[in-house]
């Protein structure tokens, strides 16, 4: 047995381990990258869907102002804020559980920027945010 | 060891050009690669950057009581976002996109966009490979103005 060999393949198969690991951090820094953009669009498609109220119904109980929120409204404002706000990313679910809060679930589809000809990978990204009213409040509260 | 060392200088010996072979390696593979992992950690910070500053621009922008206060925040925020990610030599812009006249009305649909300039230190000084030394990122977020503003 002899230790006959040469260096550079191995220097070359590391390079191109080290390589391949750069792709890898690229895409998954693009899909943290998406899931942020997705959840910043739930949380303001979530705001927008928490002032869908009608304000002839809102309600003085002697302390503050109470307004019921609607299934139908908020799917009806969300709906449009999402289609006219971003591209490729679609609306789920736009609905109030308790009437007081609008809950809002976004999905967009993500492939990697590098190499997605080679590996055609498509993962579903989900975004759920919630918000609820905030009636009064002055420009710099909430 | 001893016995692999010996069978092998019986055979032949182990002729050295190890240390010049690791020399050029290194020189013509390591280090593109290292600058191409620096090049990237910068674009991904100012990705990072641009994603973190036009959402949480364009929601301090929707809050404000003027368009002067509300670019006056923007223009903060863009550059403690562009300090906390390490990016001082990052040039920063933006723009703003309303759906209507009175960008603070109430109901406007208001997109900001933050365009990071990021200097590409390494890829320019590798000879051979012209392309820009900067490289532009640039982010985009969507508000609404509250119905409840005081703009009206």
């Amino acid at each position: 047995m002899s230790d006959r060999g040469s260096l550079l393949p191995m220097v070359a198969g590391l390079v191109a381990l080290c390589g391949v690991a750069v792709v890898g951090i690229i895409d998954s820094t693009d899909l943290a990258l998406a899931r942020t953009s997705l959840q910043s669009t739930a949380d303001m498609a979530a705001l927008v869907g928490a002032e869908s109220f009608d304000p002839l119904t809102a309600q003085f109980d002697g302390t503050s102002l109470a307004v019921r929120l609607v299934n139908r409204q908020v799917w009806r404002a969300v709906s449009a804020f999402v289609s006219e706000s971003s591209d490729g990313i679609r609306l789920v679910t736009a609905s109030t559980p308790d009437s007081v809060t609008a809950r809002v679930t976004v999905r967009s589809t993500w492939s990697p920027p590098l190499v997605s000809q080679f590996f055609p990978v498509r993962i579903q990204l989900e975004a759920t945010g919630s918000a609820r009213p905030n009636i009064g409040a002055l420009s710099d509260e909430g | 060891m001893l016995s692999r060392k010996t069978s092998s200088m019986s055979t032949m010996p182990d002729r050295g050009s190890a240390s010049i072979e690791f020399i050029v390696a290194s020189v013509a593979l390591l280090v593109p690669l290292v600058a191409l992992t620096v090049t990237t950690s910068q674009i991904a910070s100012a990705s990072f950057a641009a994603t973190a500053a036009a959402r949480h621009g364009v929601r301090a922008f929707t809050r404000a009581e003027s368009t002067n206060i509300g670019s006056e925040r923007v223009r903060a925020i863009t550059t403690l976002v562009a300090d906390d990610h390490g990016l001082t030599d990052t040039s920063t812009r933006w723009e703003l996109d309303c759906s209507r006249n009175n960008c603070l009305r109430r109901g406007s649909l208001v997109e900001l966009t933050v365009h990071l300039d990021v200097p590409l230190r390494f890829i320019p000084a590798l000879p051979g490979i012209d392309i820009a030394p900067r490289v532009t990122v640039s982010r985009s977020a969507t508000a609404r103005v509250s119905i409840t503003s005081v703009n009206r």
